[in-house]
């Protein structure tokens, strides 16, 4: 008996052993990278992968922050992406009455905060005053509502920010605001609408900002949509979603990895990948879900379960910057 | 040593070390101890509505995550379907929580079923529906204890229930009148759950009313609620603990823990908030943040002990 206590307090030790020594090598790698590589800052690293899609690499996107950490679209939601080595935070904005983009999802802030009453209604001021909620809305946290300014000055240099509901609305401003604060090599503009829209509505802006169109099985004329696009701006991405696993939006992912586009797929919801969801992680694991998706060309996966993507995307080896 | 003998050690060994890894999961029968037990230093964590961060709280899911976690006590809150089954359910009304619209009481166990809890996003999941409280029940036997809110309205009904699972020692009721009214209330069952009054600072008859519980049925624990720390708060935790029982601090929000909140754990520090909490001598601590706290107290109060 003397001898098996002998054994766990050894395979003890050692375990604990291998835990300190993970945790005190850490330091030790970044300051080598750091020293290494002193030209180019995390965020710009990320483009590079965004323009340049490897398969040892995928890109994390989180979805509205990590909106189970803190409250969606909070600066506390991005830090946590931040300091979870999340590659993209998706993030929604909204033009207030007098003129500020803030991040906000609904067109009303009765969901999310501890008010209520549209967006475009409300000052700047009037939407500082409200308390964001926690999920589910248990109860309200101390965080506000913050700006794309604010956002842009906290990602700076740390990671690439997707500014959802600007499409076709609020570009101009938004770029804005990056110009401002230097950023505009870190905003990933996306949208549905036709290049010629966008063409007629922006002008010459569309060759200053990184675009990601979307491709939707309702997309009309698929084939001249992303021709078309291509052909005016190239973009160096595309979001594509697919409600079936074979169908023209998988075809066409195939042949944009073979260009070298990046593919963005959104592993939300079931009809956005044909069932290759995050809820599937839980209930298939996570080879059913997210290594489908990877599998059949994704190069930036969006989730609601950030933590979990990346420790997945580690155990994969598919995430050396 | 033979090398035959001493291959047997090692499998033997590694058995083992596979098996005391496992153990570091406590059992509900582990809790159940650590509960009667005021010397105990374990910590319990409660939390609040499941795991409602990572599922829809109060499903099946949140109550397997805090299995998982290491979690003492899920506290979960119970409603009653038309049909007189019971569900869990935090608001009377299924609008919050689900894709559905209407108060629980108007539908059928078989209706409420058919509608999808939302995840934090307010989008609504079809893999989780409203579970019964017997399906929380059966998950929990034997792994997790489970705080049961607001139950007092059918707790007899509730109680057979709980009998027919065998799950009487896995159930902790709380309530925040005194004792002459729970009592009116639950009859002999008072003494044969676990009860935990919930006191106040600035319920003028406080120190009474612990000292009444306290002779009467002896509870294990008392949750104080304290808007500011004080020498009124201090000598109420003296109080419970003079008395053998355990301290439980909701650390939720601010004006339950005098300000000691898991998001001010979060933002501006674990030591400052949680820490303060365990300093106290706090016991059981009800959080909105399981995985974090508990974290903290394995890893960074632990080695501070050592």
């Amino acid at each position: 008996m003397k001898n098996y206590k002998l054994y766990i307090t050894l395979a003890l030790t050692l375990a604990l052993g291998a835990c300190n020594v993970k945790q005190s090598q850490a330091p030790l790698q970044e300051a080598k990278v750091a020293s290494s590589i002193p030209s180019k800052n995390r965020a710009e690293k990320i483009l590079d992968k965004i323009k340049n899609p490897t398969k040892d690499y995928v890109l994390a996107v989180a979805h509205r922050g990590d909106w189970r950490y803190a409250p969606e679209n909070s600066l506390l939601s991005i830090q946590r992406c931040i300091d979870l080595g999340i590659d993209i935070v998706e993030l929604d904005f909204r033009l207030t009455k007098d003129g500020h983009l803030v991040a906000m999802h609904d067109y009303t802030v009765d969901r999310t905060t501890t008010g209520k009453g549209k967006v475009s209604d409300m000052t700047l001021a009037e939407v500082k005053a409200l308390r964001l909620k926690s999920n589910c809305g248990i109860r309200y946290s101390r965080q506000q509502v913050p700006t794309l300014e604010e956002v842009m000055e906290l990602c700076k240099g740390k990671i690439m920010v997707n500014l959802d509901k600007t499409e076709g609305e609020t570009v101009q401003e938004a770029f804005d605001i990056l110009k401002k604060t230097g950023t505009v090599n870190q905003g990933i503009f996306k949208g549905d609408d036709s290049i010629e829209f966008m063409r007629e509505k922006y002008g010459a802006l569309m060759d200053s900002i990184i675009y990601f169109p979307k491709v939707w099985p309702r997309t009309k004329d698929k084939t001249a949509f992303i021709a078309n696009y291509n052909r005016e701006i190239a973009p160096i991405g595309y979001e594509m979603i697919f409600d079936e696993e074979d169908c023209f939006i998988t075809d066409e992912i195939k042949r944009m990895n073979q260009q070298g586009i990046t593919v963005q797929t959104c592993a939300l919801w079931d009809d956005l990948v044909a069932g290759h969801n995050d809820e599937r992680v839980l209930i298939d694991g996570p080879d059913a879900a997210w290594g489908w998706l990877i599998d059949n060309g994704t190069n930036a996966l969006m989730t609601d379960r950030p933590e979990e993507l990346i420790k997945y995307l580690e155990e994969r080896g598919v995430r050396n910057l | 040593m033979k090398p035959i003998i001493s291959l047997f050690i090692k499998i033997g060994a590694v058995l083992l070390w596979s098996l005391s890894a496992q153990a570091q999961q406590k059992s509900a029968q582990d809790w159940i101890n650590i509960l009667q037990d005021h010397q105990a230093k374990e910590v319990m964590v409660i939390a609040h509505r499941g795991d409602w961060r990572n599922a829809p709280e109060n499903s099946l899911q949140a109550i397997e995550n805090c299995i998982k976690m290491g979690v003492a006590v899920a506290e979960i809150d119970i409603q009653r379907s038309k049909d007189g089954h019971f569900v869990l359910m935090h608001d009377k009304t299924i609008d919050r929580t689900t894709n559905g619209k209407g108060k629980v009481e108007n539908y059928t166990l078989a209706e409420l079923q058919a509608f999808y809890l939302k995840d934090g996003l307010g989008v609504p999941q079809p893999v989780y529906t409203i579970p019964t409280l017997e399906d929380a029940l059966k998950i929990s036997k034997g792994k997790i204890l489970l705080n049961l809110d607001k139950a007092d309205r059918w707790l007899e009904e509730v109680l057979a229930l709980v009998d027919q699972m065998e799950m009487r020692d896995h159930c902790i009721f709380k309530s925040s009148k005194p004792y002459a009214e729970v009592k009116a209330q639950m009859g002999d069952e008072l003494e044969k759950v676990w009860f935990m009054p919930i006191v106040r600072p600035s319920n003028p008859n406080v120190m009474q009313d612990i000292k009444e519980y306290q002779e009467k049925i002896k509870p294990v624990a008392f949750e104080v609620c304290f808007p500011e720390y004080n020498q009124d708060t201090q000598d109420i935790f003296d109080a419970v603990k003079q008395g053998n029982g355990k301290v439980w601090i909701n650390s939720l929000w601010d004006f339950l823990s005098g300000g000691h909140s898991d998001e001010r754990a979060m933002v501006e520090g674990k030591d400052e908030t949680w820490g303060w909490i365990l300093e106290q001598g706090a016991t059981m601590i009800q959080t909105d943040r399981p995985e974090a706290l508990i974290h903290y107290i394995k890893n960074e109060k632990q080695n501070e002990e050592l």
